[in-house]
């Protein structure tokens, strides 16, 4: 399915000189002053910036709602971490091009398929800071389907999609041959989840293959409760 | 772990020691000498990777995977389960096969322990049953090493001495006035101090006050970084007329701290273990009772104190400062804690770290108990050892009216556990031949079990029995029951034994147990502390030996 579709895009002037993206006829940045937008956009998120160091921005356009957060920050002395979602490639080209802000301490990633988006390793990791989202509204309406299905993914669980985003062969080749040729025949479109590979290792009679004790203990410790750090030292 | 790697380089020391932990603990782990290579299993990250519906659980188990992949590609000669939770159970069995030391899992999913000291470890340890045993002690026996002294804390932990030790030194130049050899600087640290109300602001207070009035030692407060104890520091500082040390410690800095104190009083045990590392003589303020001894100091000197709350009243100002008294060994300070008190001294002999009570008022009978399950454990484990080192011990300890109670008392508990025993074994049988008395020996198998709470030496081997119960699995019905039956047998082996230790005891002792005392009330009896006391602060050595006697 595709979610964004460009049927037209241009470049224009503002007012006071700045080139300002169309899209379908819409305006990704104010037609008269792009810098007031930099500033609605700062003081409409204030609140945010003073408690989070780590922003994800749904939309990149030229940037020019970036350049007042970036400021703050580096005014506050503070590390920080933004990244940017554009699906737009041209975009980012051009955004790049101008220069109209300093891209160097921002990610930008760029991709039609949101699956594909949440199975780069770099964007997980990113988004284990758990950083504060905040959509650039006319982005966000231009790909309002696109961005949607990003605010509300969840992720596929089954094991085909689990057995592609494996790092090492052992492990793959556990889940793919090992739980296939289980004595108790569970039909294999059935496994639908690690935590039903859990279930059925633990269901089993014995561990057969030494990775059983690995899940066992990878599991035990996805359900482990955060302890008191000093009880648990065996110092 | 800090000595326990110590031990193991001391002995063998061409062996390279590499540790898996978790991420959060690892600045502990990186105080530590001796240490080859640290693998760091990230838990947070795995558990919010795991619970997010963003992400697949394949990004958990990759991010879980990581250190494992690169041990369990390199040869091992042991693999060492020193925690003993599920989780490295099962860790154990994935990275050492046959080649591991202390509690792993069989194919078949029972529990495999590499030798007794590790059943004591793993079941034992475990539950509010007083041993006397310190974790560090048992690991020791489990791995197979003496507990080794050492006589330079460099050999053990790193340290950094710039900015903390100048501030300590000052300090000290600033106190002493006129300087002196005997001026001491203690460290308090207040972490959990005021859960469950055992220790008040008030007690802290009071203590802080007098300690700096007497100017017999100075008192510093250390704190971590959370909220709450920068809040109680405030707050102590308030109520205190004139201002007060107050240091911010973390796991990098406390080494260095520690060093440069004389002693610490708290109940942290990160601060036990690494005053033990710095050779800080600890006072630990024991808490909870089910913890006593777990991860006490094994420090020469240390003290312990229990809070038993008797009459429901905190831990008062005047017993700190009595322990404190004690743990520089000031001469002619009546041994005298409040009745909610129970004291310890840590004292060593023949590679075993004992805890001696040395306040007045103790329960003669739960400290026999602990005395003797210790002995017990050791004989159980260690078929070299024939004698008790305990029956020279109590002698002095204990007199000989407690002795011949507590005799009388396990005795009589035995024939009650060897009842309970009689009637499982008794309708096991029935079991075997109809099923539906199956639940009627479950009950009487349950109550059985239950006899391991108890205070009592008796008490060890049904703890056993319920560990190997435990790691019986199989499906089949008879093979369950015959296994079972097996197990009662064994147990009623080890209820014999055991009573053999006390008939050995009893007699060990026979001329003190028909020797006729006439004493002059009829309190209570009293065990001969005022002798202990002198002669602890003097010459322990002298007084308290340890050598068997059979």
């Amino acid at each position: 399915m595709n979610l964004i579709k460009i049927k037209k895009y241009e470049v224009k002037e503002s007012k006071n000189g700045h080139k300002i993206p169309i899209i379908n006829d819409v305006h990704i940045h104010s037609a008269y002053m792009p810098e007031r937008e930099e500033i609605s956009f700062f003081e409409k998120h204030k609140k945010i910036l003073k408690e989070k160091s780590a922003l994800l921005i749904l939309g990149l356009g030229y940037g020019y709602h970036l350049k007042k957060i970036i400021k703050y920050f580096e005014h506050e002395k503070r590390p920080f971490h933004i990244a940017v979602i554009e699906p737009n490639n041209q975009i980012i080209k051009d955004c790049f091009k101008l220069k109209e802000i300093d891209l160097k301490n921002i990610k930008v990633y760029c991709s039609p398929s949101i699956d594909d988006l949440f199975q780069s390793e770099d964007f997980i990791q990113f988004l284990l800071k758990k950083p504060a989202v905040i959509p650039h509204a006319p982005s966000f309406n231009l790909y309002k389907r696109y961005f949607t299905k990003f605010l509300t993914y969840k992720s596929p669980q089954d094991l085909n999609n689990t057995i592609k985003t494996l790092h090492d062969e052992e492990t793959k080749d556990y889940f793919t041959f090992h739980l296939k040729n289980q004595k108790e025949e569970v039909p294999f479109d059935k496994i639908s989840s690690i935590p039903f590979c859990v279930q059925h290792v633990k269901k089993s009679a014995s561990f057969s293959k030494d990775f059983d004790f690995a899940l066992i203990a990878f599991w035990e410790i996805c359900q482990s409760e955060n302890k008191s750090t000093s009880m648990k030292l065996g110092f | 772990m800090g000595k326990l790697i110590f031990s193991i380089k001391t002995i063998h020391p061409e062996t390279d020691i590499s540790i898996l932990i978790y991420k959060e603990y690892s600045s502990v782990a990186h105080c530590l000498r001796n240490i080859n290579k640290t693998y760091k299993i990230d838990k947070t990250k795995v558990k919010s990777l795991q619970s997010s519906p963003l992400f697949c659980d394949s990004f958990a188990l990759n991010e879980f995977m990581s250190p494992l992949r690169k041990i369990k590609n390199l040869k091992w000669s042991y693999v060492l389960n020193l925690s003993h939770c599920s989780i490295s159970n099962h860790l154990t069995s994935y990275l050492a096969n046959q080649k591991h030391i202390g509690v792993c899992m069989n194919r078949d999913k029972s529990i495999n322990y590499s030798n007794g000291w590790a059943k004591v470890y793993h079941e034992i340890l475990q539950v509010p049953f007083r041993t006397g045993l310190s974790s560090i002690e048992i690991l020791h026996q489990m791995i197979g090493v003496d507990l080794k002294t050492h006589n330079n804390h460099a050999q053990l932990i790193f340290y950094d001495e710039t900015p903390i030790a100048n501030k300590m030194l000052d300090i000290r130049k600033n106190h002493q006035s006129p300087p002196s050899s005997d001026f001491k600087v203690a460290g308090v640290l207040i972490e959990n101090f005021f859960i469950e109300d055992k220790i008040s602001l008030d007690t802290i207070h009071d203590f802080f006050n007098i300690s700096m009035q007497r100017n017999e030692f100075l008192p510093i407060l250390l704190i971590s970084s959370s909220k709450h104890e920068k809040d109680m520091a405030n707050r102590l500082q308030n109520l205190l007329s004139k201002d007060i040390y107050i240091f911010e410690y973390n796991t990098k800095t406390l080494p260095t701290i520690l060093l440069h104190l004389d002693f610490i009083l708290t109940s942290n045990p990160l601060a036990i273990a690494m005053g033990d590392l710095t050779e800080t003589p600890t006072i630990e303020i024991c808490l909870k009772e089910n913890v006593l001894f777990n991860q006490s100091s094994t420090l020469e000197g240390s003290i312990i104190i229990e809070h038993i709350s008797h009459t429901g009243a905190p831990i008062s100002s005047t017993d700190l400062l009595k322990a404190c008294h004690l743990i520089y060994q000031k001469k002619n300070i009546p041994l005298n804690f409040s009745r909610d008190i129970m004291a310890y001294k840590v004292h060593h002999k023949n590679n075993r770290c004992e805890y001696i009570p040395i306040s007045e008022h103790f329960e003669a009978e739960k400290e026999l108990t602990r005395f003797i399950s210790k002995d017990i454990l050791y004989l159980y484990n260690d078929s070299s050892r024939t004698s008790l080192l305990f029956s020279s011990l109590y002698k002095n300890l204990f007199h000989k009216e407690d002795l011949k109670k507590w005799i009388d008392k396990e005795k009589n508990t035995l024939s009650r556990f060897l009842k309970n025993l009689l009637n499982c074994l008794r309708l096991i049988n029935q079991a075997r031949q109809r099923e539906d008395q199956g639940k009627i020996f479950v009950k009487e198998l349950d109550s059985l079990l239950n006899l391991a709470y108890q205070n009592s030496i008796f008490s060890i081997p049904i703890h056993i029995f319920r560990a190997n119960i435990e790691s019986i699995h199989t499906s089949d019905y008879d093979s369950n029951i015959n296994m079972i039956e097996k197990e009662l047998f064994e147990l009623k082996k080890y209820l014999q034994e055991t009573f053999k230790i006390i008939d050995l005891l009893a007699e060990d002792n026979s001329d003190l147990l028909t020797h006729r005392e006439t004493h002059p009330s009829n309190s209570s009896p009293k065990p001969i502390l005022e002798k202990t006391n002198q002669n602890f602060q003097e010459n322990h050595q002298d007084e308290i030996s340890l050598e068997p006697t059979l």
